[in-house]
């Protein structure tokens, strides 16, 4: 990878780490009724996948995305860089509690045979460059907010799923009350617009009427308005839901493309309240950028 | 009330950044007393058609198609009533609104933000009482006439906090499992409220905007308990303060389909002599939604309110 683009990961790690960081106890190491358990009282993370009370699997649950190792973030991104990106870790932000692919959405392709077109290279190339202003206190949005340090926890209702991301305090609504995706989305939004069905034991969740303002990943990745998500939830068990996330964005990609991660429960944890405004110091320092 | 639909077209046409900074330059202008009525266009709107005007299935509905609000109380899986819904605080009403608060009170109008969208407990939780039986310590007097409307949490985009989030014009919704309910509201944070036994921590090390909620059923009524918040937000637009050792009572009962009974009574021995209750009507919004609002998306008020 190029250096310009080091840089930024670390700038943006860093920028993550000093961003919003609040510990809450009470939040914190709640033994959850229905928690199946060894004979040693820890939760069996292998038990049976719960159930709702209509029969569907109950997916919800405090989440984390299965962290890549700093071994493939030096892989990706070289050593050098990785140490240096260590040095600065926040202690629970550590570059490994982070996925890969929060880092690069294409981490699992060779740099030549990234699927960019003309336009969205442009875009990724000023913003690894550091040209593009960073957000402050806006959405991470799809896939990142869910990638990240912070644990997300769905909420399962039989008419919608709720998921509240503690990395940027946004919360997600995927309609499973039979709805399709509108026709026409007059308002593009952060977090688009999300309809679910369940195909079997796997929910199977399409999203549209993204606005074009979140990147795909911490490198920079851009995606238009026209991007559609096609994500696939399946609770293998207790403890571990297997997620496939497909994104098709013809203004940007010349083929669609697709990450596949695991979620693990956090049992008896919880997301803490994240207020990013809140002793904000940041958007002072970017401003002036 | 205006319908949903022009409702969601205003607030297509507005421009946040502008109204914000003509609200804050108004409120300049306005005499102390009034200052809530700037503070309350400061909580700007967007407009998402998408999430409008859906016919949600398992509404009942009349013969002429439309919903049937006063059909029995829906019940979730378990067998409780279900409280999710899309719910609107029932408005107190142009006429009541300037009986109380005077005849100026709607002087900053938000196409949809109108004076007679909100609740009288909104703009003064204390609104049933008369000023000289205020249960106000002096403490929290005080901190009343020392707070400035632009430090109004969220005029600088932080929460609004309990109970503000559900008295203003924008609805909430309540998302029920049987462990958590979730509320849901525009442009504050999402609250939780664990429904699944559990008792208050020993100790809240760390206080919240939202605290801390259990909630447990009483026959048909949802009580729910809240404590372990910080002392940052307010209750209502004027400014009265809460302390942390603030603890909230809510029975919610959904009376039929279509409306929600809600009592909130408030004990904080810090700064109020005795606990006080308001009580509100919630009225569901069939086939509407709450929208995604980003008050920092195109901010451009804190530079000016500093």
């Amino acid at each position: 990878m190029i250096p310009h683009q080091c840089r930024f990961v670390w700038f943006e790690l860093f920028s993550f780490a000093i961003s919003s960081m609040l510990v809450q106890a009470q939040w914190l190491n709640y033994p959850a009724p229905g928690t199946p358990r060894t004979p040693d009282g820890k939760p069996d993370l292998t038990a049976p996948a719960p159930r709702a009370m209509d029969g569907k699997p109950d997916l919800s649950g405090t989440w984390h995305a299965h962290p890549a190792s700093s071994e493939d973030f030096k892989r990706l991104f070289g050593a050098a860089v990785v140490d240096n990106i260590e040095t600065l870790s926040v202690p629970g932000m550590e570059l490994n509690t982070v996925s890969i692919y929060a880092a690069s959405i294409f981490a699992d392709f060779k740099p030549a045979e990234v699927p960019m077109r003309p336009a969205a290279a442009q875009i990724f190339r000023r913003r690894v460059s550091g040209a593009e202003p960073l957000q402050t206190c806006l959405p991470l949005g799809i896939p990142v907010a869910g990638l990240v340090s912070e644990a997300t926890k769905f909420i399962q209702s039989p008419q919608q799923l709720v998921i509240l991301y503690e990395s940027d305090g946004t919360h997600r609504q995927i309609y499973t009350d039979g709805r399709t995706l509108p026709k026409e989305i007059i308002q593009p939004a952060w977090l688009g617009y999300s309809a679910g069905r369940w195909d079997r034991d796997t929910l199977v969740v399409e999203s549209a009427g993204f606005n074009d303002k979140t990147w795909l990943d911490i490198l920079g990745h851009p995606h238009s308005e026209a991007l559609h998500i096609v994500e696939r939830y399946r609770r293998r068990d207790f403890g571990h839901m297997d997620v496939e996330m497909t994104f098709d964005d013809p203004e940007m990609y010349t083929q669609p493309f697709n990450i596949k991660y695991v979620l693990d429960l956090l049992p008896g944890s919880d997301v803490f309240e994240n207020i990013c405004n809140e002793n904000e110091k940041d958007r002072i320092h970017t401003e002036k950028k | 009330m205006i319908s949903s639909q022009e409702r969601k077209d205003c607030r297509a046409h507005l421009q946040p950044g502008q109204e914000l900074a003509r609200a804050a330059l108004r409120f300049a202008r306005v005499p102390r007393p009034r200052k809530w009525f700037a503070l309350l266009a400061l909580l700007a709107a967007v407009a998402n058609a998408q999430w409008l005007n859906y016919s949600t299935p398992g509404v009942p509905r009349t013969r002429d198609g439309k919903p049937n609000l006063a059909a029995p109380v829906p019940r979730a899986p378990g067998g409780k009533p279900d409280l999710s819904g899309v719910w609107h605080v029932q408005p107190t009403g142009e006429a009541e609104m300037k009986r109380i608060f005077g005849e100026n009170v709607g002087i900053v109008d938000v196409p949809g933000m109108e004076i007679d969208t909100i609740s009288k407990y909104a703009l003064n939780i204390l609104a049933d009482f008369k000023p000289e039986e205020s249960p106000m310590r002096p403490a929290a007097a005080e901190i009343l006439r020392r707070r400035k409307a632009t430090d109004f949490p969220p005029t600088n985009c932080l929460p609004s906090g309990i109970p503000f989030y559900g008295l203003v014009s924008e609805p909430v919704r309540i998302v029920q499992s049987p462990a958590l309910i979730v509320v849901i509201s525009e442009g504050d944070t999402a609250r939780q409220i664990h429904t699944d036994g559990r008792a208050f921590p020993r100790e809240f090390a760390q206080p919240s905007w939202m605290g801390y909620s259990i909630g447990r059923w009483k026959g048909d009524t949802l009580v729910v308990e809240t404590a372990g918040f910080n002392d940052k937000s307010w209750l209502d637009g004027m400014g009265h303060p809460h302390s942390e050792a603030l603890r909230v009572v809510e029975r919610y009962h959904r009376r039929d389909f279509g409306h929600m009974d809600v009592e909130m009574t408030f004990e904080d021995p810090q700064m109020y002599a005795k606990p006080f209750t308001i009580k509100v009507t919630e009225e569901l919004q069939p086939d509407s939604d709450v929208f995604e609002y980003l008050c920092n998306e195109d901010e451009k008020d804190r530079s000016h309110l500093r």
